[in-house]
């Protein structure tokens, strides 16, 4: 159900750790859903076109990144339709929350070479270009066709393809009462249909919150250890790998390097990125080590901030804290040193920070394994990690999103009593949204599925 | 063969069955000279299987054809014996009429029609032969030596090319119900370059009505309330005949497989396709072992004849083993025939070669209908000889088609389907075939094509003008019930309930239960309209969430349809195409963007490329 109007985003500068990212939203809707993601300090609701606006991107309450938004009204636009810019930090995760967070509002990815087919569609091209842009596109959407397909191979697609299967029969059996009205087909009426199709919506929505999952299992779990210097985070990463890796001294910021280290949780890789503590000083190598500190939490998925608890909170430890939280990131207190006097108890930190607090000895190694624990859990989320089961494709998941509210919107249709001629069209979108993924799209499919299963006619 | 100059018409229709009747019609109703060329007048209108008209998905093709001011509708409404809304607990969309007609009445009524309908003659005698001149049909041949000139012509043979009907070990050649074939036409068209295809079909026995115990049946009723297929008809009360339901049994299907090897079907002998929509009883045995019983209808073929039509025991096995499993059946134990069921085998067109107009690609003027087309059924005939009528006509004016899209029509859907997609089994029309259901619903059949029935000169005053009082009266009803403050009182008179929040009346007709007829009182409505403007009224109310959602996907499907593609265009000329797809797009020469991404093959990166290339056309234009 890829429209030729409706509303599409993705990455517009190249991907990786560019200085900035610029993301683009293009179609009818683009203002409307960048009003959803993006607010500026005075909650404006209108933009100027072509005026620069500073502002955040934020997910409910949850700041994902500080951005530069530009609304550039139809036609006057790169693709001549109205289009919202945001200009994210350059850092990766950011940028792939923000599409993520669009994609929630119904913004589709954009297929390879889309921008600029949209762009040549609206006159944005010179003519004379049509047949190269032509070839460009037909090879950039074949690819991403293709690409899309490679990931779609084996168990993955099985299961896919069985939930649309389920989806087929239940769609038959529905539509083979509508057609042969007289028939004693022995069929479930549609109010028996809801237990399949609830069950039907679990499966699909627990693939589709494999999608996260799935990135992490790609990209691995990467876990930033912050902290003031000399509060115990290169003892706690010796204490997990069980031997001296990072350099300790308690001499403040000798650990200089933001040191990677893989671990692997539960057949997880684990990315520990060790720290040089953040602290303000004026000596150059401390400084790059704390800029360093910072692009270590930015590209985090979990932060465990490391506290002393022979000391009393800092400022610093709010700092810290503070721009963990700002990164959106998920963040969990070690609170270290717990074998010494105490001047910090878990209480107030508790009371401080809105963070699970873990008590540790990093030096005797107690309290690590229950760290390690609610760590991979908070990376992981509640379901835990299914395996073998995971989408990785955000068309994917963009297919699976409007499948399933469909789906919701059908069951939700038969549940208030409503007609079946009219819940059978959220049905048959949710089919369609899956066929999507497995390249089955056509209705033929329902109707031969009609006369397999049932006999029918005169 | 030397031929005489039999005249010269306008339009020449080949066939007098349904598609036959409505494109003569049309024609002749258009203003062109038309001649209805048929085996036999006596055969005009002929329902050759069940006595019966509509059903779903079909019952809204008669409305259409109803609508664009075609016959069906009225000859159906004039000569039905029993009459059923289907469907009704199941939604607006699916609400479908079904009739059982007096077969012999409609066909008189059918022919006195054709024969007072001015510039439109019948004639006897078979088309052998076309003429085609620069790439045009100019003449049809005739077996008797015609040559009867013309500027288009609508094939519509039906079941009767090369017909041939086998019943067991035995078989011959011939058309339905016993009447002649048609053995030369489809040589000529293999001639001229067309693909054809051969579908089989069948009909089960009649039997007389005096050899049946209807105490061991279950009689079926029509309704009490009869809505007509015509939005012309009004009010119509009639007495009313039951049909009877009875069911095989294990009995029945041990006789079946026991001889299932004399059974051409399994043997070998019918190599033409058939319909899985119309499955003989020995594919229902065979297919389906478990099945302990399955039902049949027997159904009155008229009111001035006994025989009766047993709806579900089609069957092409011998007569001698026919009659001993129909005997099986309780109230049948002592049955007498008085026709066979028989399979029949027909030539009909490979329909991707035809335009959605309807007209061959590659001859100008020769347009095709019907069964010859490879679909099934009489509601399926007449729409799409409809259409070939008008577009017959429009073709000789040198104007644009009228081509229906698959969001205005089912009839939209029949045509784009069979041209677009082609079909290897006879094409039924059914309600899942088309994506904007709710917006094809048989209520407002008219309001989405009456106006194209007007424009194309076949809708007459009459009929437009009550049209536009019953448009207008719903949406004068529809904007007071929108405007109108629901109180508290209204709400608890017709729901029961106090009103949540400010609502308006329009959000009380919405909730279950409550129907039109009970709140227009409070818009100060004393005496209540037709019951045809309240059943739309209320539809188009309670359900216009889910009809919004539908215009909504309607307009994406428009962005596609509207961007029209040459013709005879080389596609091998895109490089940004796959190989495949320009193989595809060559041979179809799609109309439009969206016909081109509903041939199979042709991908959505080719659509893109399809979009870029065309545009600069457009550009360059602009």
């Amino acid at each position: 159900m890829i429209g030729q109007n409706d509303t599409i985003c993705a990455q517009a500068t190249a991907a990786g750790n560019g200085g900035i990212a610029i993301l683009r939203i293009s179609g009818p809707r683009a203002l409307e859903i960048a009003g959803q993601v993006f607010f500026t300090k005075k909650q404006r609701k209108t933009f100027k076109p072509r005026y620069m606006y500073l502002g955040e991107v934020r997910s409910q309450d949850t700041l994902i990144d500080g951005a530069l938004g530009v609304y550039f009204k139809a036609p006057h636009s790169y693709t001549g339709e109205d289009v919202f810019e945001l200009h994210c930090h350059g850092g990766v995760m950011a940028a792939k929350q923000t599409l993520e967070l669009l994609m929630q509002h119904g913004a589709r990815p954009a297929q390879p070479g889309e921008f600029t087919k949209r762009a040549f569609l609206h006159g944005k091209m010179d003519i004379s270009a049509a047949e190269a842009v032509a070839d460009q596109i037909g090879a950039l959407s074949e690819k991403g066709a293709q690409m899309a397909a490679r990931q779609m191979q084996g168990e993955l697609a099985n299961s896919i393809l069985d939930m649309q299967r389920t989806l087929t029969d239940i769609l038959a059996e529905m539509e083979a009462g509508i057609e042969y009205p007289e028939d004693d087909l022995e069929l479930q009426i549609a109010g028996d249909a809801l237990p399949q199709l609830h069950a039907l919506y679990a499966r699909i929505a627990a693939l589709h919150g494999s999608f996260r999952q799935g990135k992490l299992i790609r990209e691995g779990i990467r876990v930033a250890l912050a902290g003031r210097p000399n509060v115990g985070k290169s003892s706690l990463l010796n204490a997990i790998f069980g031997e001296d890796r990072a350099i300790v001294s308690n001499i403040p910021g000798t650990t200089r390097d933001v040191i990677s280290e893989h671990y692997m949780l539960n057949s997880l890789p684990i990315m520990f990125l060790d720290t040089a503590g953040v602290r303000d000083t004026r000596d150059v190598i401390e400084r790059i080590g704390v800029e360093r500190t910072h692009q270590a939490i930015d590209s985090a998925a979990v932060v465990v901030l490391v506290l002393d608890s022979s000391e009393s909170l800092q400022q610093e430890d709010e700092q810290v804290y503070a721009y963990a939280k700002q990164t959106g990131a998920p963040v969990l207190i070690a609170l270290n040193k717990a074998d010494l006097q105490v001047k910090l108890t878990k209480e107030q930190v508790e009371k401080n920070f809105d963070a699970p607090v873990i008590e540790i000895a990093a030096l005797h190694r107690t309290g690590i394994d229950l760290l390690l624990e609610t760590l991979y859990q908070m990376a992981v989320g509640d379901q835990g990690l299914q395996e073998g089961m995971v989408i990785t494709n955000s068309r994917h998941a963009f297919s699976l999103q409007c499948a399933l509210q469909s789906l919701q919107d059908g069951i939700a249709a038969l549940e208030a009593g409503i007609d079946l001629d009219c819940a059978s069209i959220d049905l048959h979108d949710a089919w369609r949204y899956l066929g999507e993924i497995t390249g089955q799209t056509l209705d033929e499919q329902i109707i031969d599925r009609i006369f397999e299963k049932f006999c029918l006619g005169k | 063969m030397n031929y005489y100059d039999g005249g010269k018409y306008d339009v020449i229709v080949v066939g007098g069955g349904h598609a036959g009747i409505e494109a003569a019609l049309a024609g002749a109703r258009m203003g062109k000279k038309t001649l209805l060329m048929t085996l036999n007048p006596d055969s005009i209108g002929l329902m050759p299987c069940n006595p019966s008209i509509g059903g779903t998905a079909k019952g809204h093709l008669v409305r259409e054809i109803d609508a664009l001011g075609g016959q069906m509708g009225l000859a159906i409404d004039a000569t039905f014996i029993q009459i059923k809304m289907l469907n009704t607990g199941k939604g607006p969309a699916v609400h479908s009429l079904r009739a059982q007609a007096d077969k012999k009445q409609y066909q008189t009524y059918m022919k006195q029609v054709l024969e007072n309908t001015d510039l439109l003659e019948v004639r006897m005698g078979e088309v052998t032969d076309l003429c085609v001149e620069n790439g045009k049909v100019t003449a049809v041949y005739t077996a008797c030596g015609a040559k009867l000139h013309c500027g288009a012509v609508v094939l519509a043979t039906g079941v009767y090319l090369k017909g041939k009907v086998i019943i067991g070990e035995f078989s011959q050649e011939s058309g339905p119900a016993g009447l002649m074939g048609a053995n030369h036409l489809s040589g000529a068209m293999t001639r001229l370059g067309m693909e054809l295809q051969r579908f089989k079909t069948g009909t089960p026995a009649r039997v007389d009505a005096r050899s049946l115990d209807f105490s061991k049946m279950t009689p079926q009723y029509g309704d009490e309330r009869i809505i007509p297929f015509s939005f012309m008809s009004g009010k119509i009360e009639r007495e009313q005949v039951p049909c009877y339901l009875t069911y095989t049994n294990e009995k029945t299907h041990a006789i079946i497989r026991e001889n299932i090897h004399r059974s051409p079907l399994f043997s070998g002998q019918i190599k033409g396709t058939g319909p899985r929509y119309c499955p003989s009883i020995e594919d229902k045995v065979v297919k389906f072992p478990d099945r302990e019983r399955h039902q049949l209808f027997i159904e009155p073929e008229g009111l001035s004849t006994r025989e009766m039509y047993v709806q579900g025991m089609s069957s092409s096995l011998p007569e001698e083993v026919q009659i001993a499993f129909y005997r099986t059946i309780p109230g049948m134990e002592n049955v007498r025939f008085t026709r066979t069921a028989y399979a029949i085998e027909y030539d009909c067109i490979d329909p991707l070669q035809l335009k959605l107009n309807l007209e061959y690609k590659h001859i100008g003027g020769l347009f095709f209908a019907g069964q010859i087309n490879g679909s099934s059924g009489y509601e399926e005939a007449g729409a799409q000889g409809i259409i070939a009528g008008i577009n017959a006509v429009r073709y000789l004016q040198q104007e644009p088609p009228m081509i229906l899209g698959r969001d205005q029509a089912y009839a939209g859907v029949l045509v784009d389907d069979l041209v677009t997609k082609g079909t290897r089994e006879p094409y039924r029309m059914m309600t899942s075939r088309a994506e904007y259901r709710l917006l094809l619903r048989q209520d407002n059949a008219d309001a989405r094509l009456c106006r194209i029935g007007r424009e194309m000169g076949l809708v007459d005053d009459a009929r437009y003008d009550r049209f536009m009082y019953k448009m207008d009266a719903i949406r004068r009803f529809k904007e007071r019930l929108e405007q109108t403050p629901a109180k508290a009182h209204m709400s608890r008179a017709l729901t029961g309930t106090d009103p949540s929040g400010p609502q308006k009346l329009a959000d009380i007709l919405k909730r279950p239960g409550v129907k039109a007829a009970d709140v227009l009182p409070y818009i100060g409505v004393e005496e209540l309209p037709d019951e045809e403007i309240l059943d739309s009224l209320e539809t188009e109310v309670k359900y216009e969430g889910y009809i919004d959602k539908q215009v909504r996907q309607v307009e994406q499907f428009r962005s596609l349809e509207n961007r029209r593609l040459p013709q005879g265009f080389d596609y091998h000329s895109i490089s940004g195409l796959r190989i495949e797809a320009r193989m595809k797009l060559q041979a179809a020469q799609p109309e439009n963007i969206g016909q081109a991404a509903r041939i199979s093959g042709v991908s959505p990166a080719d659509i893109s490329v399809l979009l870029v290339y065309f545009e600069k056309d457009a550009a360059t234009k602009a």
